[in-house]
């Protein structure tokens, strides 16, 4: 029995199932899908086997040791040590997809290496059952000379059964180079150990093997992994050890996994049995449409037509409830609490503000649930397969296809995400490109306008135009996005592409539990994060926008001397005080800026505080409108956008024109606070944020300013 | 504008948003564009440039 705390280190190739058991062990919500490369972060955190409480850690994946991506990096960085100052695990976890074994057992067989204990974990027991491959885990633990479980994560009683073996584990290590490497390779791996590791690095006794594989196979060192000085020795010993080898008949870059994978068909080839049958899977038969040359791009395309008209059609009766529980809310806050300052600010400042945005809830849910099915199905890996053929023919890297797709969600883990990019360059690129992917926090705005000014007229059937615009946008991102990559790539040329190859999944019907649960945690991170800042804005907003108090000028009031008289003067006293209030005076010294683009001071202010978060703006406008809204009348913010008059030329102040500038400009600009922090901290300098703000703003105004120029003079 | 019961509140909330607000983003940021990346830098890339 373990009795000592121990940290438990979770290491596999990607799509393995690790982040699933780190769940089920820590009873956290790492995110879980069904495509490589989800994790690209440690993750730490906790679990009790036997009254003891362990340490776990989830890594990102990986398919061998001899990382190449950042991703890949962190997790072999935390295996010999020298991750951050964090202590070496006292155990590893090796997770292997076990309808995969043999390719699987080579990272395995690498860990093996390392002088850490080693559980192997043969994970998805009921996929490789599904196709027909039984295997013996007593066999392979004898033959690899460690514990093997084999579980089904997706199984409560098989996580217990993970966590018996744990407790019961001896934690004796492996035997290293069990694989047996050649004399040559031996020689090679003792020269670079003795001749420049010891001497250079600090990586511990242990690992050295493991570094001197690497660096054989590289024949360089790539990056600067650790601080040296005799760059150039090290460069000399790396290539007299290559010569070794190759003087041995062997090469340098194959000679490692020759042996390993001999070494791993020796040890399964009597685990591991497949039924004779091989037919074609329902997967392989799924993606000779799906993946088509033609078919695919165009199921692509429908997909998320299907999904954008879906989101926009069935969420409309929730939002109406919505929108109705808010204008009740609100007038029976007015008629209860005694009238007073603090009276105005709740209605009009806090319960409009927010009633704005939590309108937008179903929708969003109804996006992030279709999103969670098409991750837990394996399609988005088909997707990014889809888009990656399109991508490389405009000379992009199939790598950022990926993080790209994250951004639908949300601009932050898709800047996360190309941590599994190789090149840097190729890196920033798809950086600086990816606030362009629509994320749902434009979704407010967007959902707004088409709602109030594209008519709803029905195209074949089942779309609506409504619902296309809403898919259009999206796929304008996308375009974007793209465009800007290829210009960026005439700039920075990334140099040679490295092949991209991506593993597509086997098709699974999504874990319902998971899908339901992580929707409904990003209607709560929706409602308590977006709604924090909404209310603190509406707030701050609602002063400045009732202050000074300023009475309306009786002359102004019946008889119109300062304006043209050609038309009727409805303006009320509310609204001529909102226009004299701080909020009106500063909105007017902006708008001169804004009107090229079809925008009002009103909008102006909203543009400012949607810099705070894109959602914000909605809110903002709920609340000015709100303010100037004559008391007792109460209509949807969508109403009143329709029905706004601009006083002084006595025109509606919204057109389409209006609208689709304003949705250009929330597509294109940089509007957000925390991917500039995040950029920052993933680029580690200024430069890369403030570079991105600036083009993109400008590339919005630009691009707000003709579309309006042309849609109001057509 | 008389200061009432009512008056007094909201100028109360008006303050405690005020300071949420500024801590939310100014303090925070900058405390988190300090603490540099948790890796040190891309592969490839030379640090800090
Ligand atoms: N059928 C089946 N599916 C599983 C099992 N374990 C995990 N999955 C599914 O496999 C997919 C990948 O799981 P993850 O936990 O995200 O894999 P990961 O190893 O963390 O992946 P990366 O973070 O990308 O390296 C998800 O769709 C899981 O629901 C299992 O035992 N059986
Ligand atoms: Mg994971």
């Amino acid at each position: 029995m373990n009795k000592e705390p121990l940290s438990i280190a979770l290491v596999g190739n990607p799509n393995t199932g690790k982040s699933t058991i780190f769940n089920a062990l820590t009873g956290l919500r790492q995110k879980i899908a069904n495509y490589p490369g989800i994790t690209v972060e440690r993750k730490v955190g906790t679990t009790i086997i036997g009254g003891v409480l362990h340490k776990v850690i989830d890594l990102p994946g990986a398919y061998s040791l001899n990382y190449k991506k950042l991703d890949e990096r962190i997790a072999y960085e935390t295996l010999i040590g020298s991750y951050e100052h964090e202590e070496v695990p006292d155990l590893v976890l090796v997770v292997v997809d076990s309808s995969n074994l043999d390719r699987n057992l080579y990272l395995a067989s690498q860990v093996m290496d390392l002088g850490i204990p080693v559980m192997l974990v043969l994970n998805m027991t009921d996929v490789a059952e599904g196709k027909g491959i039984k295997i013996n885990p007593d066999l392979i633990s004898s033959s690899l000379g460690i514990p093997v479980v084999a579980i089904s994560a997706k199984n409560k009683t098989e996580i217990e059964k993970l966590k018996g073996e744990i407790s019961n584990f001896d934690l004796s290590k492996p035997e290293a180079l069990k694989w047996n490497p050649d004399d040559s390779l031996k020689e090679a791996m003792d020269l670079l150990i003795n001749d420049w590791i010891k001497l250079h690095t600090d990586i511990p006794d242990r690992a050295q093997a493991i570094e001197a594989l690497r660096l054989i196979s590289e024949g360089d060192f790539k990056d600067a992994f650790y601080t040296f000085e005799d760059e150039g020795k090290g460069r000399a010993t790396i290539r007299k050890a290559q010569q070794i080898i190759e003087q041995g008949g062997g090469n340098p870059m194959a000679a490692e996994v020759l042996l390993r994978y001999n070494f791993i068909g020796e040890s399964t080839s009597e685990a591991a049995t497949h039924s004779a049958q091989s037919e074609v899977s329902i997967t392989d038969r799924i993606d000779a449409f799906v993946t088509h040359k033609v078919a695919g791009p165009v199921i692509f395309t429908l997909v998320l037509l299907f999904m954008f008209q879906a989101i926009f059609s069935w969420a409309t009766p929730f939002m109406d409830m919505i929108d109705l529980l808010f204008v009740e809310g609100g007038n029976w806050v007015a008629n209860t609490l005694p009238d007073g300052m603090l009276n105005d600010l709740l209605v009009d400042g806090v319960i409009a503000g927010l009633g704005g945005v939590v309108i937008f809830l179903p929708q969003i849910l109804f996006l992030f649930f279709f999103i969670y099915i098409l991750e837990g199905t394996g399609y988005m890996a088909r997707a990014a397969f889809v888009m990656d053929g399109f991508m490389t023919k405009v000379g992009l890297h199939g790598r950022s296809v990926v993080p790209l797709m994250s951004g639908f969600a949300c601009a932050i883990p898709g800047i996360m995400a190309t941590r599994t990019i190789e090149n840097w360059r190729d890196r920033i690129i798809t950086i600086m490109v990816l606030p362009f992917m629509a994320c749902s926090a434009r979704l407010p705005v967007y959902a707004l306008m088409i709602a109030a000014f594209i008519p709803s007229t029905t195209v074949l059937g089942i779309f609506t135009l409504q619902g296309i615009t809403f898919f259009g946008l999206y796929i304008f991102g996308i375009v974007m996005a793209v465009f800007a990559a290829v210009v960026m790539k005439r700039i920075f040329p990334t140099g040679q592409q490295t092949p991209f190859i991506m593993e597509l999944p086997a098709y699974k019907m999504p874990k319902w539990s998971v899908v339901f649960q992580n929707t409904a945690e990003r209607g709560k991170v929706f409602i308590t994060e977006a709604g924090k800042i909404i209310v603190a804005i509406s707030i701050v907003l609602w002063f400045l926008a009732s202050f000074p108090k300023t009475e309306m000028p009786q002359v102004v009031q019946s008889e119109s001397t300062e304006y043209d008289s050609s038309f009727d003067i409805t303006e009320n006293p509310e609204s001529y005080q909102l226009r004299h209030s701080f909020a009106g005076r500063f909105g007017k010294m902006i708008e001169p800026v804004i009107e090229p683009l079809g925008f009002d001071w009103k909008i102006g202010i909203g543009l400012i505080t949607s810099f705070a978060a894109r959602e914000v703006m909605v809110g903002t406008l709920n609340t000015i409108y709100s303010i100037e809204e004559e008391d007792g009348e109460s209509s949807t913010l969508k109403e009143k956008l329709i029905n706004d008059v601009n006083p002084e030329t006595g025109k509606p102040v919204y057109s389409i024109a209006t609208a689709i500038s304003l949705m250009i400009f929330f597509a294109l600009a940089m509007q957000c606070m925390s991917t500039i922090a995040i950029v920052k901290r993933e680029t580690n300098s200024w430069k890369w944020p403030t570079a991105m703000f600036v083009y993109m703003t400008a590339l919005a105004y630009i691009s707000s300013f003709i579309a309006f120029q042309i849609g109001s003079n057509l | 504008m008389e200061f009432d019961f009512q008056t007094g509140v909201a100028f109360g909330v008006l303050a405690v948003v005020l300071v949420y607000l500024a801590n939310r983003f100014i303090v925070k940021p900058l405390r988190n564009s300090q603490a540099s990346s948790d890796h040190k830098c891309g592969p490839g890339c030379k640090c800090g440039d």
